[in-house]
């Protein structure tokens, strides 16, 4: 029994290890389609080299590398895949069997969270189309996309947002191209104790609550309730929208000491359940009973006006290619950007609005 | 054949060492090296002595990370130690047996269930208890992933309590009641002290399953690394919690080493815990002197621990 | 383990046998301080010990002989209660300490100072010499006052014939004293609460001859001023010590304990008059 301990204790080490290496297949939190999961294990060659070491302490990463073949420089970019969702690299494998359609070879693709249904729906959908083609489809971050695909581990890089010039020159990307392949939208959201009757605010009033200015409900209309601020982690691409939205983008003006969550399931569970939360949340999650989705500036936040821009807040995710990108690549992007996927059921109901109108 | 046979089992026993062993120091060393490029972009003064980590402003300053992690396993054993001692002298001592099997099924139990699910019950059950106790906005800090780890240790150092204590001999119970101790001084100034080394190594591993965890205690820490933390419940993180936060999307090269380097810094903390169980369980027992003394009471250190330790019994 | 000569000195009737006049005379005229009057013990439903009776004399000492799972050590723990720990435990029938039914004794702390025990492993604790010794005097509702305490250890260490070797060392642990001075050091801490009685089971088989030696010679002067009553498989060594010996056996179908002869040890081990003890200490039985 002690020795088991032991063992686990190791394998603790071994795991925290991984964790700092980005592959963290132990932060996985289930049954949310944004819950940012996985790192940039790509980036690290050791995670891989600890992997295959350790067979024990990465049991589910191996057998799922053997469920998808890959070629070696694909290996960690699977294993996140693995790690991340046991049913991604089924469905990615799920249309080898059928037969016809042109493109032929493998794809790796990762990065958003926020993305990724989607993705994995487009890539289970091209792959049906064309049997030939594999494609492994995995999140861990909008920047761990923008990285990978800039350093050359995978293929296409997943992003909420763009590449700043920054990390154009620092991770040696200018030729990167980005493609908007949906648009996603983000709105405030807010404990049902708070706002009272108040439903809208103004963007004025969202800057003020957001950078700390303001610190009780009653002065924006509301309740006599503190306000309690909830954050998504910094560099996520729903909090880089909401910087866009209300300070032009500089991160910096948001009140410091708010709590700062690491996926969009934290936040809906603590905003639903804290009296005088208020944080911000994706498309998908608006419709959610336990919290209140605020309207801004009298609009809200419905596929119309998303489409329309006249809701503000959010803007298209990218697919980044290095260059072009393959050849595989782009006709996958093409496939995503198509208004046939764009317009499917299936893409409506994950909650992104078509970036072609 | 009988010989061909034990070179082969030797190899492979040998193989299996040398994976491990280089495996381990590869580790340390992709780690360190990974880590240590942290310092070609800021000073090793303002990382290990900034006040502030915040990507924003590029400030790496490790203090927050490392306060928050000591304080964090420091609340967490000064309730867990004394429960898992206090659990574990009831399951050997006192509980009958039927008592005693539910309570080890629920510490297996305890055990089997995945970190997450600790959070999810931090979350929604620690969380807003802290909050409407403590009248605090929102409940999240260091207090919360304290007492979210205390539930997460109770295994790893009850059930090792637990075998220290129920390894000493019953000739030290009964020669404590024959000179007319009752149970509890039996248990307090007898049991206890003779179980020590064993009890000591329940609380360090505890530790390290403290310090270690990542995914419960940063869904109930707040993730706060800008400031060091003030008080036990506004928002603070931990070493592993800012990891797993930010390395998905760090993305400035001095961030992502800033991160590596946490990691090697909780890598060093963990080997000192390890060095500190070798210490609390066989450091003393080395000369033969001590060794020929002890068989008569020396039921503190499993042996169990001594056969990991490589040395015989 | 340490009597490579037992079994062949069983063979014949060249057993050294006590023959100590002084303390022979007192053989018979001794008071009986422990007295067991048709007492039978069960484990449970197993019935270990049947219809008991035996005499443990004061200042003397008393061996209790008989082949393994005789119920010998049962009988020696059912003296202090020892028993009461285990579950299912229970007994019929009288069992005196000075004519007081031991099974009838409410403080068991009490008990156990009057009826003090050493074990086969010695089990110091792990403290130092000195508390070790001390352990006892602070417990229990009459406690030794702490002034009087490191007299009394003194005293007990010099009873237990361990003074001159740990007196430089009274304060580091007791574990770190070889197996036979653990073991006076447990005599010491059984003494120092100053018992009427003293069981001990078996208590050199895990010692070397020197220091089985040393306990035995202990074990005449404390005689002088406690009863005891020793378990010990080492027939030589009851012939040694004992004043009286009690040879228990097994009833070999119920596997019951049950006394078959005792008496004055000598008459015992030269002229049994029972033919299974004849057959046990000649060596053809057990």
């Amino acid at each position: 029994m002690f020795k088991s301990l032991r063992v686990g204790f190791t394998g603790l080490v071994i795991m925290a290890t991984l964790a700092a290496c980005g592959s963290t297949g132990t932060t996985t939190t289930s049954t949310n389609p944004t819950s940012s999961t996985s790192g940039s294990s790509a980036t690290m060659p050791a995670a891989t080299m600890v992997a295959t070491a350790m067979p024990a302490a990465t049991d589910a990463t191996m057998s799922a590398t053997m469920m998808a073949p890959t070629t070696a420089a694909t290996m960690s970019a699977t294993m996140m895949a693995t790690a991340t969702d046991a049913t991604m690299s089924a469905t990615a494998m799920g249309s080898t069997a059928m037969t016809g359609g042109a493109m032929s070879g493998k794809l790796t693709v990762a990065g958003s969270s926020a993305l990724l249904p989607m993705m994995q729906e487009a890539a289970k959908e091209f792959q049906a189309k064309n049997s030939g083609a594999q494609i492994t489809v995995t999140a861990g971050g909008s920047g761990a996309g923008r990285t990978q695909v800039c350093s050359g581990q995978i293929d296409i890089g997943d992003s909420d947002v763009k590449l700043s010039s920054d990390e154009r020159s620092k991770l040696n990307c200018a030729d990167a191209v980005e493609t908007p392949v949906a648009i996603q939208a983000f709105a405030p959201v807010a404990n049902k104790k708070g706002p009272g009757s108040v439903n809208n605010l103004t963007k004025d009033q969202l800057v003020k609550i957001f950078n700390g200015t303001s610190k009780n409900w009653k002065e924006v209309g509301g309740d006599d309730q503190a306000i309690v601020l909830v954050n998504r982690a910094k560099g996520s691409g729903t909090r880089s929208n909401m910087a866009k939205f209300l300070f032009a983008g500089d991160d910096k003006q948001f009140a410091t000491g708010a709590s700062e969550e690491d996926n969009s399931e934290t936040v809906r569970q603590t905003v639903s359940q804290t009296p005088g939360a208020i944080s911000y949340l994706g498309f998908a999650y608006l419709t959610n009973p336990d919290i209140i989705a605020l309207q801004v500036d009298g609009v809200k936040a419905d596929k119309a006006d998303i489409q329309s821009g006249a809701w503000k807040i959010g803007g298209p995710g990218y697919a980044i290619t290095k260059g072009k990108g393959s050849e595989l690549a782009q006709a996958f992007i093409q496939f995503v950007t198509s208004s046939d996927f764009q317009n499917s059921d299936a893409f409506g109901k994950l909650g992104f609005v078509p970036v072609q109108k | 054949m009988a010989r061909r046979n034990a070179i082969l089992a030797q190899s492979i026993f040998f193989s299996a060492a040398a994976i491990l062993v280089l495996s381990t120091g590869a580790l340390v060393l992709f780690i360190g090296s990974t880590g240590l490029r942290v310092f070609s972009f800021i000073s090793p003064a303002s990382f290990f002595f900034g006040r502030s980590w915040d990507q924003n402003t590029q400030d790496f300053g490790v203090l927050p990370l490392l306060f928050g992690s000591l304080a964090t396993t420091l609340v967490t054993l000064v309730i867990s130690a004394p429960l898992a001692i206090a659990v574990s002298i009831f399951m050997v001592e006192i509980a009958p047996r039927p008592i005693r099997r539910i309570m080890r099924t629920a510490v297996e139990l305890f055990a089997s269930l995945p970190s997450v699910i600790y959070g999810l019950l931090g979350l929604t059950l620690v969380v807003p208890w802290l909050r409407d106790a403590l009248h605090v906005g929102l409940g999240k800090g260091i207090l919360a992933a304290a007492v979210v780890l205390v539930f997460m240790t109770q295994p790893t150092m009850v059930s090792i309590a637990e075998d220290a204590l129920r390894s000493l001999p019953e000739s030290l119970r009964e020669g404590a009641l024959a000179v007319g101790a009752t149970r509890w001084q039996m248990i307090w100034r007898v049991l206890v002290p003779a179980a020590r080394p064993g009890l000591l190594t329940a609380v360090i591993l505890g530790m390290g399953r403290a310090i270690g965890e990542t995914m419960a205690v940063q869904m109930v820490v707040g993730n706060i690394t800008s400031r060091i933390p003030s008080n036990l419940v506004s928002g603070a993180t931990t070493m592993p919690a800012a990891i797993v936060t930010q390395l998905p999307e760090a993305t400035s090269p001095a961030h992502r080493a800033a991160l590596i380097m946490v990691a090697f810094l909780l890598l060093v903390i963990t080997l000192i815990l390890i060095a500190g169980v070798r210490l609390a369980t066989g450091g003393k027992s080395t000369k033969a002197s001590t060794r020929r003394a002890v068989p008569a009471a020396q039921g503190g250190r499993p042996a169990a621990v001594a056969k990991l330790q490589g040395d015989k019994v | 383990m340490a009597q490579p000569a037992q079994a062949a000195s069983n063979q014949g009737p060249a057993l050294q046998v006590r023959t100590d006049p002084s303390q022979n005379a007192a053989v018979g005229a001794a008071q009986p301080q422990v007295e067991a009057r048709h007492f039978n013990f069960f484990y449970g439903a197993f019935k270990a010990l049947d219809d008991i009776n035996m005499v443990a004399g004061e200042h003397q000492i008393t061996a209790l002989i008989g082949p393994s799972g005789c119920g010998k050590s049962t009988l020696l723990r059912a003296m202090n209660r020892m028993h009461d720990r285990t579950p299912g435990a229970h007994s019929e029938g009288q069992l005196l300490l000075n004519g007081q039914d031991i099974n009838a004794v409410e403080d068991l702390v009490e008990l156990r100072k009057r009826v003090g025990m050493i074990f086969q492993r010695p089990n110091p604790f792990p403290m130092s010499i000195f508390d070790n010794v001390a352990y006892g005097m602070q417990l229990g509702s009459q406690r030794v006052p702490q002034r009087e305490i490191p007299d009394r250890v003194e005293q007990a260490l010099h009873g237990a014939a361990l003074w001159d070797e740990v007196k430089d060392k009274i304060r580091q642990s007791g574990l770190a004293l070889s197996g036979g001075q653990q073991q006076r050091l447990c005599i010491a801490r059984a003494i120092a609460v100053r018992p009427e009685v003293i069981l001990m089971d078996e208590p050199a088989s895990a010692l070397d001859p020197i220091s089985t030696y040393k306990i035995e010679e202990l074990m005449f002067a404390l005689e002088r001023e406690f009863t005891i009553v020793i378990v010990t498989h080492n027939l030589q060594q009851a012939a040694r010590v004992a004043d009286q010996t009690v040879f228990l056996t097994m009833n070999p179908e119920t596997r019951a304990g049950f006394v078959v002869e005792a008496g004055p040890t000598g008459d015992l081990f030269r002229r049994p008059k029972d033919q299974r003890t004849q057959d046990y200490i000649t060596g053809r039985f057990g």
